[in-house]
């Protein structure tokens, strides 16, 4: 079986599932002919039929590898996305300059291998030229947490 | 007339501006979440102080630059920039990893400009009746519009069409999230106020391609830091590309100019029509999302055809053609300038200028896209462990700054991680983008078209442009299937 | 003893007030925002630069526009309605803060938890048709509604100019069919190709093909005339009570100190004054329409109840 594209096929099922009966609770039409709810309900229909053929489709095919073990490369990606997760609170509740020059020192540590200081100048200069030009030259306002 | 014009428009400070202004927009249009509206908006309170010529080309050129703009972070980094070149980062992308990035930029810069030129030629000439013609739009052919569009996700669903149509439908959903624009019902907000607008798709978009695409350079990191640097040797087309790109310039310019002077229809979705349409009149489209150069040129040449095309309703009507174009009548109603017919009438050489500055908005954007190829080449030399954090922090910043709203960020991460896993699975995560733009377009326009009918359905074959769109997505869903049967039947023989 | 605890109870009584009056001079310390709760380069946000940049030269620290979009305007309004209340963040609020709330839209927005600083702008809904429409009039429009069930355009359901055009129908006691668009723009360019009878939306978004001669008003939905179009009558003089516009104003959250309520209102109201404002007004077809706080808090009760009703109708 194909794991991903049943796994795919799973969350399309909950997902129109969960929005097809939210959508049947909407209010039904008023003035118009067409209401509020009809469309996400028929868009449900096609999709949860569409993906219960795809999850079909993925168990019919064998394949011969199953390894549940993530790869190495895997485990980086996971670490990362839970590494930038820690970054976005910390934006919210430290400061964006600050968070966001650990965020890229911590990365280009992990990923990279250079001296510290080579290290710590190319997070620096990064993290400054981005604030200098969001915060400045377009107007982004970065007012966050207790530091800035 | 035209004397006064033209010294309105080729001041050397105008020009300056325009320089300025477009080299200003290709560098918003590259940023990931700094669309091309935003570009547009934030200039606007500079212009405020000059003078209308010197205000409106300003512009003018960010608009041009930052349309252009887009394609360049799509082609190298599989990051469209706007919406408006997501279509292009799928075969551009592919030939920058064959380390052809040079003439994928190449192509791209010499088919937005021909696009810009050629649009910029209709604006001139027959913007009248091209707006007359853009009236005739009302609900139902809306609603065949953004039929015809989700017709394309069959040409962008990659490999397996099932799921890509299944895609499209999962951003068609996402899309009904928020306040419904006709019955003003909230749906599927869970009571959160940062949904009742719904989701936003750029968010969507950074998430799905720029993020993901961090993640999967993440995976692809090597310990030893530095991959190995493909040398771009070319900054020009080949020249067996020119006779493609000037064929591609001159179909899909011309489309992009007419679907730009609907109102309401903008350049993201001028590209995906011209890349559905450049594949299914090719011969060779199951090469499609290999790296093929019509899919760059056909995208390109459309979404800068739009620019002249959205000018249209703004200067003959005083309607915005789409979000670009509403500003910039803000922009002129500041000048103590009324956009639509009277400027004609009253202001003469400022609409020559815009004419004029129009043109030497794409010449600059010429000039500064090929001089400076090599330039953004140089983005493939850093290396992925400083490129994909500086990434990351772009894929905050740029969903954060849309507005000012942390929730973004939040929806850009999640479809960010969803995408990654997209990208395990190889599905094209392009689907659900255009599911997301066309879906409430789809959605509203259908039922304004009932509610204006009064309920009758056949409201949506009572013009001839309804029949039009109906015949065109009858071609575009069986012209495929009759041409594997032609193709069959010849191999048969 | 007790002495000596009055004394020291005063002395830092007046310590403090001196500290207080001491901060009252010192505000604005730090920069001051506006959000605004629309895109960039709309009308509200346009008015508002407008009057950032006039009140620049009472602070010195700066003050700037930021847009928080979302919800019809509910995503900016909450956001400021919880900032500190250190009058660092002013929000320029509507009248979908007591719109959306009626319509269940607004979130947790409640226009009793700001102070009102001062309105500067106002606009009316304007009913207007093609200029080749057979209505001439007023009246020979709402003639017709009575048994034609007309097409109106309006800027989306639930919006203001939506409720323009329910209140111009239960004046005349006619029905339309509402039909809701994505924002006026959109609704004015369907009325220019004819695909609608008449739109709802404000004066100033038709002015432009009014004036070029593409559409025509019939009536303004105004207390009084507008001083851009003194030839176009008010719904109230042709003998329908209906009244209905938007506003633009200026809004703290409640718990924000006077002394600094009162340095706002102040320099708002005097910056609307300004010539440079009054300019830009004028040239962006925008009517100043300065209301003080008092009647401001009035106003929004007032529209609070009117809207209410108006939408628990529909």
């Amino acid at each position: 079986m194909k794991k991903g594209e049943a796994f795919l096929g799973i969350i399309f099922v909950s997902f129109s599932a969960l929005f097809g009966a939210l959508g049947y609770g909407l209010y039904q039409s008023g003035r118009s002919s067409v209401g509020a709810s009809q469309w996400p309900i028929i868009v449900c229909t096609i999709i949860f039929f569409g993906s219960i053929v795809v999850i079909v489709n993925a168990f019919r095919v064998k394949e011969s590898k199953s390894n549940l073990q993530l790869s190495h490369e895997e485990k980086r990606v996971f670490i990362s996305i839970f590494l930038l997760i820690m970054y976005f609170i910390s934006v919210v509740f430290i400061g964006f300059f600050v968070s966001s020059l650990a965020m890229l020192y911590t990365f280009i540590y992990y990923f990279g291998k250079f001296k510290w200081y080579v290290n710590f100048v190319f997070s620096l200069a990064i993290t400054s030229i981005t604030y200098f030009v969001f915060s400045y030259l377009l107007k982004v306002s970065f007012q966050f947490g207790v530091l800035f | 007339m035209i004397i006064d014009a033209l010294l309105l428009a080729l001041q050397p400070s105008v020009l300056l501006y325009m320089f300025l202004g477009v080299a200003g927009g290709i560098f918003i249009g590259c940023l990931p979440g700094l669309t091309t509206t935003m570009g547009v908006a934030l200039v606007l309170p500079i212009t405020f102080g000059m003078d209308a010529a010197h205000s409106i080309l300003l512009l003018i050129g960010v608009y041009v630059g930052a349309v252009y703009g887009g394609s360049i972070s799509a082609i190298l980094l599989n990051t469209p920039g706007t919406p408006a070149s997501a279509a292009t980062a799928i075969d551009g992308h592919a030939m920058a990893a064959r380390g052809e990035a040079g003439r994928a930029l190449g192509i791209s810069t010499i088919s937005s400009f021909l696009g810009g030129i050629i649009s910029c030629f209709f604006l001139i000439l027959i913007s009248p009746y091209l707006a007359e013609f853009a009236l005739q739009f009302s609900a139902p052919e809306f609603f065949m519009l953004a039929v015809f569009g989700l017709c394309i996700i069959s040409s962008i669903s990659g490999r397996s069409v099932l799921i890509g149509f299944l895609c499209g439908a999962f951003g068609v959903l996402i899309a009904t999230i928020g306040i419904d624009d006709i019955s003003g019902v909230a749906r599927f907000t869970f009571g959160n106020i940062n949904l009742f607008s719904g989701v936003n798709f750029i968010p969507v978009m950074i998430g799905l391609f720029a993020m993901s695409q961090a993640f999967v350079a993440v995976e692809e990191m090597t310990k030893e830091g530095r991959l190995e640097a493909k040398k771009v040797t070319r900054v020009l087309p080949l020249k067996e590309d020119w006779r493609m790109i000037f064929k591609n310039s001159s179909i899909f310019g011309t489309l992009g100019t007419f679907i730009g002077s609907i109102p309401g229809v903008g350049a993201d979705i001028a590209s995906f029509i011209a890349y559905g349409q450049s594949k299914s009149l090719s011969k060779e489209s199951e090469k499609y999302g290999t790296g093929v150069t019509d899919a760059i040129s056909a995208p390109e040449s459309a979404n800068n055809g739009v620019t002249g095309g959205a000018l249209i309703p703004m200067l003959t009507l005083g309607v915005p053609g789409d979000a670009v174009a509403a500003i910039m009548i803000g922009a002129l109603t500041v000048q103590g300038l009324q956009p639509g017919p009277l400027l004609f009438q009253n202001n003469t050489e400022v609409v020559y200028a815009i004419f004029i500055g129009l043109l030497v908005a794409n010449v600059f954007m010429l000039c500064i896209g090929l001089s400076s190829v090599r330039l953004f080449t140089r983005v493939l030399i850093v290396p992925k462990s400083v490129l994909t954090p500086i990434i990351f922090l772009l894929c905050f910043v740029g969903s954060y700054s849309l507005a000012n709203n942390f929730f973004d960020v939040i929806v850009m991460f999640i479809f960010g991680v969803f995408g990654y896993f997209l990208k395990k699975i190889e599905v094209s995560p392009s689907p659900i983008i255009l599911g997301l733009i066309l879906g409430p377009m789809a959605e509203s326009n259908f039922r304004r078209a009932l509610l204006m009918s009064r309920g009758e359905y056949d409201t949506f074959f009572s013009t001839g442009i309804s029949w039009f769109f109906f015949i065109l997505i009858l071609i575009s869903i069986f012209f495929p299937l009759l041409k594997k049967v032609i193709s069959k039947l010849k191999s048969a023989n | 003893m007790k002495n000596k605890i009055k004394s020291l109870l005063i002395s830092s009584l007046v310590i403090t007030s001196a500290t207080m009056s001491y901060a009252a001079n010192n505000y604005p310390e730090n920069a001051v925002r506006i959000i605004v709760p629309y895109s960039a380069g709309g009308g509200s946000d346009s008015v508002s630069r407008a009057l950032a940049e006039a009140l620049k030269p009472k602070f010195p620290e700066g003050i700037a526009v930021e847009n928080r979009t979302g919800g019809a305007g509910s995503v900016g309004m909450s956001y400021g309605m919880h900032a500190k209340p250190n009058g660092e963040t002013i929000t320029m609020v509507a009248p979908e803060l007591v719109m959306l709330p009626h319509s269940g839209n607004g979130g947790d927005i409640d226009y009793k938890k700001f102070k009102h600083l001062a309105i500067v702008n106002s606009g009316y809904a304007a009913i207007t048709v093609p200029a080749d429409s057979p209505y001439q009039t007023l009246d020979s429009l709402l003639n017709d509604a009575k048994d034609k069930n007309l097409l109106f355009g309006n800027s989306g359901t639930g919006s203001i100019w939506h409720i323009a055009g329910v209140g111009m129908e239960k004046a005349a006691e006619v029905e339309f069919t509402h039909i809701p668009f994505k924002g006026s723009s959109a609704a004015i360019t369907s009325l220019l190709g004819k695909h609608l009878d008449a739109v709802s939306v404000s004066y100033a978004e038709v002015a432009s093909q009014v004036d070029a001669g593409l559409l025509r008003t019939l009536a303004v939905l105004a207390p009084h005339r507008l001083i851009d179009a003194p030839n176009i009558p008010t719904a109230k003089e042709l003998g329908y009570d209906v009244a209905i516009g938007t506003w633009r104003g200026y809004s703290v959250p409640l718990e924000t100190p006077d002394y600094i309520v009162n340095y706002l209102t102040d320099a708002i109201l005097e910056a609307a004054e300004s010539d440079e404002f009054k300019t830009f007004m004028a040239v962006s077809n925008n009517d100043i329409d300065i209301i003080g706080p008092e009647e401001f808090e009035k106003k929004v009760q007032r529209e609070d109840t009117f809207y209410a009703e108006l939408i628990s109708g529909l």
